[in-house]
C-alpha cells in the first residue's frame, strides 16, 4: 500500500513521532514499506531477508530520529540504512562461506567480468526472475546503484547523496552495472524490445 | 565509431539532440542503444515488485513500543 505523505507531512509526521506518538510513524512506514523491501530484495536476494532487513531499517530509522536533521529527505536517510544493514548482512553471509564477494575490488567488480556463456532466457514470466537473478549477481556497488537509479528511477544525485559518493561515481557503476547486464540478458531483452514495439505499433 | 560512453549518456538523456541525431544515424550504435535503454528500462517493466506481508507495520510499531516502554 502507498501512502501519500508531502515532504512538508513528514516533518509534521516526524516532529509527532519524536515526542513518542509512534502511531503517526506507521504512516511512513506504509509509505515507504514496499520500496524498501523491493530495495533490500534486490541487495541480498532473498524475500524474507528483505523483509526482516526492512523492518529493522524502520526501527533503526525510529530510534535514529533524534539525530535526523532534515537535510537530507527522510527516504534518502531510511535508503541509506537500508544499504548498510544489505551490506552488512552480505558481509556475515560472505564470512558464514556464502559466495557474497565483498573485498572493495571485488565490490567494484571488473569491467568484462562475469559475461560468460549464459542459455538464453525465455522471455515471459521467466524473463523477471532471469532479471532478478542476473541484477542479484552484479557486483554490489554496481548492483547498487543500478537498483536506485533503474528500479526506483532515482536522479544520479540522489543515488550519490544515498551512497554518499559524487554522482560521477554513480554515473560510472551504472553504466558497467547496464554493460554486465548487456552481455548476459541481451537475446532475452531484445526479444522483450522487439515485442513491445509490436505491441504500441499495433495499438 | 560511436564510444560507449556516449551510448549510456545517450540512455540517460545527457546528449545534446544533436548528438542524439548524429549517434542515430549510424544503424549499429542504433542498434546498440536500444539495447542498452532496454536493460535499463525492462528491469522496471517486468520484475515484479513484492509487498508487505500482512502484519509488516504492526510488528515494526509493536517492537517500537516495546523498546520505548518505561522500564517498570
Amino acid at each position: 500500500m502507498t501512502v501519500k505523505v508531502s515532504v512538508k507531512d513528514e516533518s509534521t509526521i516526524i516532529r509527532r513521532c519524536l515526542k513518542g506518538d509512534v502511531e503517526a510513524y506507521g504512516r511512513l512506514v506504509d509509505r515507504y514499506s514496499a520500496r524498501i523491501i523491493n530495495v533490500a530484495l534486490m541487495m541480498v536476494g532473498d524475500r524474507h531477508e528483505a523483509e526482516d532487513i526492512a523492518q529493522d531499517a524502520f526501527i533503526r530509522a525510529f530510534r535514529g530520529l533524534g539525530g535526523f536533521k532534515g537535510r537530507a529527505a527522510f527516504s534518502s536517510w531510511l535508503h541509506q540504512i537500508t544499504l548498510n544493514l544489505c551490506r552488512d548482512h552480505l558481509k556475515r553471509r560472505a564470512r558464514g562461506g556464502g559466495p557474497v564477494p565483498m573485498s572493495e575490488e571485488t565490490l567494484e567488480g571488473s569491467r568484462d567480468g562475469g559475461q560468460e556463456e549464459r542459455p538464453d532466457p525465455i522471455v515471459d514470466g521467466e524473463l523477471s526472475e532471469t532479471m532478478r537473478e542476473e541484477i542479484a549477481r552484479l557486483p554490489y556497488l554496481y548492483r547498487e546503484a543500478f537498483v536506485l537509479r533503474h528500479l526506483q528511477g532515482m536522479e544520479y544525485y540522489e543515488v550519490a547523496a544515498i551512497t554518499r559518493v559524487n554522482a560521477d561515481t554513480v554515473r560510472v557503476r551504472a553504466y558497467r552495472a547496464r554493460e554486465l547486464l548487456r552481455g548476459r540478458l541481451a537475446p532475452a531483452v531484445d526479444t522483450y524490445w522487439r515485442e513491445k514495439a509490436q505491441k504500441e505499433r499495433s495499438r | 565509431m560511436t564510444p560507449r560512453r556516449d551510448l549510456h549518456r545517450a540512455v540517460d538523456g545527457e546528449l545534446s539532440k544533436q548528438e542524439t541525431r548524429r549517434l542515430e544515424k549510424d544503424p549499429l550504435a542504433k542498434a546498440e542503444l536500444d539495447r542498452l535503454k532496454a536493460i535499463s528500462q525492462a528491469p522496471r517493466e517486468v520484475v515484479q515488485p513484492v509487498r508487505a506481508p500482512s502484519g509488516f507495520k504492526k510488528k515494526i510499531l509493536d517492537e517500537i513500543r516495546r523498546q520505548h516502554r518505561p522500564k517498570a
